[in-house]
């Protein structure tokens, strides 16, 4: 298998369309064979990425490079910024509105499910510019 | 209400979706072809409890009727949702379902009566455990 680089649009606000890019993540990952138990630490740490950004951010892009030894993904907003990453990174920490808990997130649980799921987490955020939430789940540790 | 997570796990006795469907007298099903086993059943209304602790193949029962929990099982890779009270779930909700193999019901039990119809049934509770930070 050969590097295999996926690039998806991800709209602030666009309840409809939101998690279409961890799925399109998750059909090419099952296409080429990844183990399920690794899909699966994969596709929930970019849907709560992508979450993050439907409620939280501007329009922005999910990225993933894939090899054959591990998952590269990068989530990438326009802002408006994350003001205390450290206070995010927090189990219960959270900013998001009464609306989107009605939605059944905003629990302050995003980046932290995304640490305890993937082996590399980094998350970069300048106020107003925008967020990347960088991580990789490699298969061997599967 | 704040919401609560409870997770059943079935050991040894076999349970399929046929028979949940029937043991919650579902009125509402979108049945997804083949048999599968019940492994699991994880309740609650927030998503990302379901993303941290719902196993591959468990059934996510909740009142939370939108296309974010249908998203939210195709992630885990459940097998099935249930929702509770009577709620429906929408077109949209169906055929994004349909697309994925997850089967949709509905009962009218709300979620401590269904979880406690599964529990008497002989699934058996598995502590939730949360790291604290």
């Amino acid at each position: 298998m050969t590097t295999i680089e996926l690039d998806f649009e991800i709209k602030h606000n666009d309840f409809d369309r939101a998690g279409s890019a961890s799925s399109g993540l998750k059909n090419t990952l099952k296409q080429i064979g990844y183990p399920p138990d690794i899909i699966k630490r994969i596709v929930v740490s970019s849907y709560e990425a992508e979450m993050n950004v439907v409620v939280h951010a501007s329009d922005g892009h999910l990225r993933a490079v894939i090899t054959p030894d591990e998952v590269h993904v990068t989530v990438k907003d326009n802002g408006p910024g994350i003001e205390n990453v450290e206070m995010a990174m927090k189990e219960g920490y959270s900013t998001a509105p009464e609306r989107i808990r009605e939605l059944g997130f905003g629990a302050g649980m995003g980046l932290p499910n995304i640490k305890k799921n993937t082996d590399e987490l980094k998350v970069e955020s300048f106020v107003p510019t925008g967020t990347t939430v960088d991580f990789i789940v490699r298969r061997s540790n599967g | 209400m704040k919401p609560y997570t409870i997770k059943l796990v079935i050991y040894g006795e076999r349970m399929n979706l046929a028979e949940l469907k029937n043991l919650l007298n579902c009125p509402f099903c979108s049945q997804q072809p083949g048999v599968k086993d019940v492994k699991s059943i994880c309740a609650s209304d927030l998503m990302s409890e379901v993303l941290l602790l719902a196993d591959r193949d468990s059934v996510i029962i909740t009142n939370l009727v939108n296309l974010q929990a249908i998203r939210t099982a195709e992630m885990v890779e459940s097998s099935c949702i249930v929702f509770v009270r009577g709620k429906t779930p929408t077109k949209d909700m169906v055929s994004l379902a349909e697309k994925n193999g997850i089967t949709l019901l509905v009962t009218e039990y709300d979620m401590l009566e269904t979880c406690g119809i599964l529990y008497g049934r002989g699934l058996q509770h598995k502590k939730v455990a949360h790291d604290n930070h």
